[in-house]
């Protein structure tokens, strides 16, 4: 968990992942930001994550966007 | 350029240059997507490195790109619009916007975001201005309004019948002054937040606080949820009617480029 909230943080500074639990919903971050975290994601962990994934119930905590890395780790 | 006719095309397009690692200036989701190939309006042009998408408005087209590697495809010798977001000023695509510039783009209007967290609003005081959601037949003048209001080529105007569609579900509130319309706000709920698309004053009404009055009544009828808005610093009355009503800068910015007008 920490190596995501560093990029997460990294991608989108100031946003407090650790406690936000409406990330998408409260619209503390957008699309632009998800694509952003995704291409990082897909970079850090080696994955391949489908555009179709990037829905806001799987960016709403980092405890979800955690389970669609491990989702696309296999 | 292609016409796209078919949700599919332009999804497997799309899902092409993300799996590449792409940027992207904007994230059409199905619903937007949709919309626009039944008016008919999408086209795009891709090569190896990027797609882009056009929408149709008429006198120009609004380009959003979806770039993993530059060169980008050539363009159509038309008007062209394209907005370039990013959190902080230094964040920008520089790459992106210099490739634009190679294709004949120059950068315009730089907008930032303002956020108001949530909370109810002030009520507005009784007078002689009567604020209240829009109805259908209000249309034509709402249109007017904002067509004389912002430029039609970077003030992303929404075509009438997403407007229609707005006003139809509650998300347009005007300022009436007997029976005319004196302002009009535009705004598009989302789950736990809105945002506010335009906001105009008609000339003869201006320097009445009806800007801030139109900003509560819409606030006050989402229940006061978060909001957001892209304004331009340059206009020091619409910039400040939401300073007054509780937004302040949220740090993303953005940079309109045009070309061909």
């Amino acid at each position: 968990m920490e190596k995501l909230i560093g990029i997460l943080k990294s991608v989108c500074p100031g946003v407090d992942f650790e406690n936000e639990k409406a990330l998408c919903d409260d619209g503390i971050i957008n699309s632009l930001d998800i694509v952003l975290i995704v291409s990082e994601l897909m970079d850090a962990y080696g994955v391949e994550i489908d555009i179709d994934d990037l829905v806001p119930e799987n960016f709403n905590t980092a405890e979800s966007i955690l389970a669609l890395v491990e989702k696309a780790q296999g | 350029m292609e016409k796209i006719s078919e949700l599919q095309a332009v999804k497997s397009a799309i899902r092409r240059h993300f799996k590449a690692g792409m940027a992207t200036n904007c994230v059409l989701n199905d619903r937007d997507l949709i919309r626009e190939i039944e008016a008919g309006a999408l086209y795009t042009e891709e090569n190896e490195g990027a797609l882009l998408i056009l929408r149709d408005r008429g006198s120009h087209y609004i380009l959003n790109y979806y770039v993993n590697s530059i060169p980008l495809p050539p363009l159509p010798e038309t008007g062209l619009v394209c907005e370039i977001t990013a959190r902080g000023g230094e964040n920008i695509r520089r790459d992106i916007v210099s490739a634009l510039a190679e294709l004949g783009f120059s950068e315009g209007k730089r907008r930032e975001r303002l956020c108001r967290g949530a909370g109810e609003p002030e009520e507005n005081e009784r007078g002689d201005i009567e604020f209240s959601a829009a109805e259908p037949c209000d249309l034509g003048a709402i249109e007017e309004l904002f067509c004389t209001s912002f430029d039609a080529l970077t003030g992303c105007l929404t075509p009438e019948r997403e407007l229609s569609e707005r006003i139809a579900a509650g998300e347009v509130f005007v300022a009436r002054a007997g029976g005319e319309i004196a302002g009009a706000i535009e705004t598009v709920s989302d789950k736990n937040f809105s945002s506010v698309r335009h906001l105009a004053v008609s000339e003869a009404f201006r320097g009445r606080g009806i800007g801030a009055g139109l900003v509560r009544a819409y606030l006050s009828a989402t229940g006061g949820k978060r909001s957001f808005v892209w304004t331009e610093p340059a206009k020091a009355a619409a910039y400040k009617t939401y300073l007054k009503c509780g937004y302040l800068e949220d740090g993303n910015v953005s940079v309109v480029m045009t070309k061909g007008c």
